[in-house]
């Protein structure tokens, strides 16, 4: 799997106070990078980094496996897309003459490529409207800025909080654009949202940023682990308690951690204590739990999730 | 580089305050030379103040280009708030992240912001030489031949201050951070080049009147001609220009311009943007 970002040690000063501290992070190509943090986390000057509106204090990072440090970086900028905070978009301009000042810049010729990012956003009603972008709703405006980052037919787009000012119609529908460019032309996505719950409707992987420290990167597997239901057993006979369960339980997630036996996910507590009993095992403690992303987060930031 | 200042002008040409400019300035280029014909409507009032020169139309047309005149500040202010607007509505991102280099932007500013500035002044000063001629001669002798030359050659000096106008404006828009601080610079700035222009000249003029005062005159003479400011007193002023004019005309606004694009490209190339 190629990789899209690296970035290692990036840091962002300023005067004193580190915005960004030393983050490592890793993007491959087809991941939807969800990327977490409370606001003034860190997210949007790591993207202001990668996107090279500011430059690092120190580390680096490469695009495409080119170092922000060469001279090509601007060649492989050009292959991403971006939404930083707002959409950037000229708004005394129509959609049309907006995403044909885009075209301009890129060197793009072909006029059926606006109907097509705007059809893509489910903005096509605008290709003909004059109205100025300035009398759009927010929702609206966000959509013309994906437009905008789409005619150049990014490879990579980073989106920051790409759901803000959406109605829940409007969420559903950049969720699903997102998923789809993602599935039909292979576009690697860095989402940054704090609202976590969207996020893991779309992302495959997540970086949480806290004070502009990265402290976890994890897939969404791993999450999926880290936040469903897990059950710790312990008995006097961990090996024998683990052979019985994985001899009725082949497919479950099962751990022998120090606690005892660790099983994820979902099961039926009553029939699987029924037969480790019947098996002769005898069992000393059952202890139950889950966790939510947002629970798991709040864990990870330091944060008393039982305050 | 080419795309990037294609897609510059534009927007700029989308943006109804450059048609708002040309209207202002085909206004003051009625406006100024049917104010001249209020003031001094019979030729003998001319005379008698010795105005002669001053209500001619090529003195109209070259004062046009005065950087302290009406559009010499109206339209570098609009000019920003125009320019500006890609710092504003953060499309200048659209610029960086379409692989653009911080250097091939801040040129590209500069080349859209002379081409308006030289559009609208030259706009505003071939209209007033054309109001102006309705009324007045070209000049009390008349336009001959010989005068064809160094009107020429007196536009090109024009075209060297408005790229110094340019530059500084480019250098303004690059490094400040709003708006209001880009505007207020440029009126002080201007101001004070020519408040500087005026007070060199006066002082020069009183001290001339006591003898003894050649080498401090000789001073205040070669700080008035190095002062852009005071360029609409050599440029267009006479009818031929020494060696000596074109270097005190040339030099100060080319260095002028190199330092604006110098500071401004480094600043810009440091600059975080939003």
């Amino acid at each position: 799997m190629s990789n899209i970002l690296k970035t290692t040690g990036l840091t962002k000063k300023y005067k004193r106070h580190l915005a960004v501290n030393g983050v490592d992070m890793n993007i491959n190509r087809g991941d939807i990078y969800g990327f977490v943090g409370e606001n003034g986390s860190g997210k949007t000057t790591v993207i202001r980094l990668i996107t090279g509106l500011i430059s690092p204090y120190s580390g680096e990072f490469s695009l495409f496996s080119v170092s922000n440090k060469s001279k090509d970086i601007g060649k492989a900028r050009s292959r991403i897309g971006a939404i930083v905070e707002t959409p950037s978009i000229y708004l005394n301009m129509s959609a049309f003459d907006n995403l044909k000042m885009q075209s301009t810049l890129l060197g793009i010729k072909d006029e059926g490529k606006i109907l097509s990012v705007l059809t893509d956003v489910g903005l096509e009603a605008l290709y003909k409207d004059k109205k100025k972008a300035a009398n759009f709703s927010l929702g609206m405006r966000q959509r013309l800025g994906i437009a905008m980052a789409l005619m150049g037919d990014p490879e990579f787009l980073i989106l920051d909080e790409p759901m803000n000012g959406l109605d829940p119609a409007g969420i559903v529908d950049i969720r699903e654009l997102i998923l789809r460019l993602n599935r039909e032309r292979n576009i690697t996505f860095l989402i940054s949202s704090h609202i976590l719950t969207e996020l893991s409707l779309v992302a495959t992987k997540y970086g949480i940023i806290s004070k502009g420290k990265l402290i976890k990167e994890i897939t969404s597997e791993e999450l999926h682990n880290e936040c469903t239901k897990t059950t710790v057993i312990t008995s006097d006979d961990p090996q024998k308690l683990t052979e019985v369960v994985k001899s009725f339980l082949p497919d479950a997630n099962i751990q022998l951690v120090p606690e005892g036996l660790k099983i994820i996910g979902e099961l039926c507590l009553n029939s699987v204590l029924g037969k480790i009993i019947n098996e002769g095992v005898n069992i000393l403690t059952i202890n139950s739990s889950e966790t939510s992303f947002e629970e798991y987060y709040l864990s990870l930031i330091g944060g008393a999730k039982n305050d | 580089m080419t795309k990037l200042i294609k897609a510059d002008f534009t927007r700029v040409f989308k943006d109804k305050l450059v048609l708002i400019m040309a209207i202002i300035a085909a206004a003051f280029s009625l406006i100024t030379p049917l104010l001249y014909v209020a003031i001094f409507s019979s030729s003998e009032s001319l005379s008698e103040f010795g105005f002669e020169n001053l209500v001619s139309a090529k003195s109209q047309f070259f004062q046009s280009f005065s950087i302290g005149n009406n559009m010499g500040l109206i339209a570098p202010v609009l000019l920003c708030i125009v320019l500006w607007k890609d710092f504003s509505y953060g499309t200048i991102r659209n610029k960086i992240i379409a692989g653009n280099s911080r250097t091939s932007i801040f040129m590209s500013l500069f080349t859209v912001c002379s081409a308006l500035t030289l559009g609208v002044m030259f706009l505003h000063a071939f209209l007033t030489l054309g109001i102006s001629l309705i009324f007045f001669d070209y000049q009390p002798g008349g336009f001959t031949a010989n005068d064809f030359g160094y009107f020429m050659v007196s536009i090109l000096f024009e075209i060297v201050l408005m790229l110094f106008i340019s530059a500084m404006l480019t250098w303004l828009l690059a490094s400040m951070k709003n708006l209001g601080l880009v505007i207020v610079l440029y009126v002080a700035i201007t101001f004070i080049l020519v408040m500087v222009g005026s007070i060199v000249v006066a002082i020069a003029e009183i001290m001339s009147l006591t003898p003894g005062n050649e080498q401090t005159i000789e001073v205040l003479d070669i700080i008035s001609r190095i002062n852009v400011g005071n360029s609409t007193l050599y440029i267009g002023a006479g009818d031929t220009y020494t060696l000596e004019d074109v270097l005190y005309i040339l030099i100060p606004p080319t260095v002028g311009i190199a330092g604006f694009l110098g500071m401004g490209l480094i600043q810009f190339n440091k600059k975080d943007l939003k």
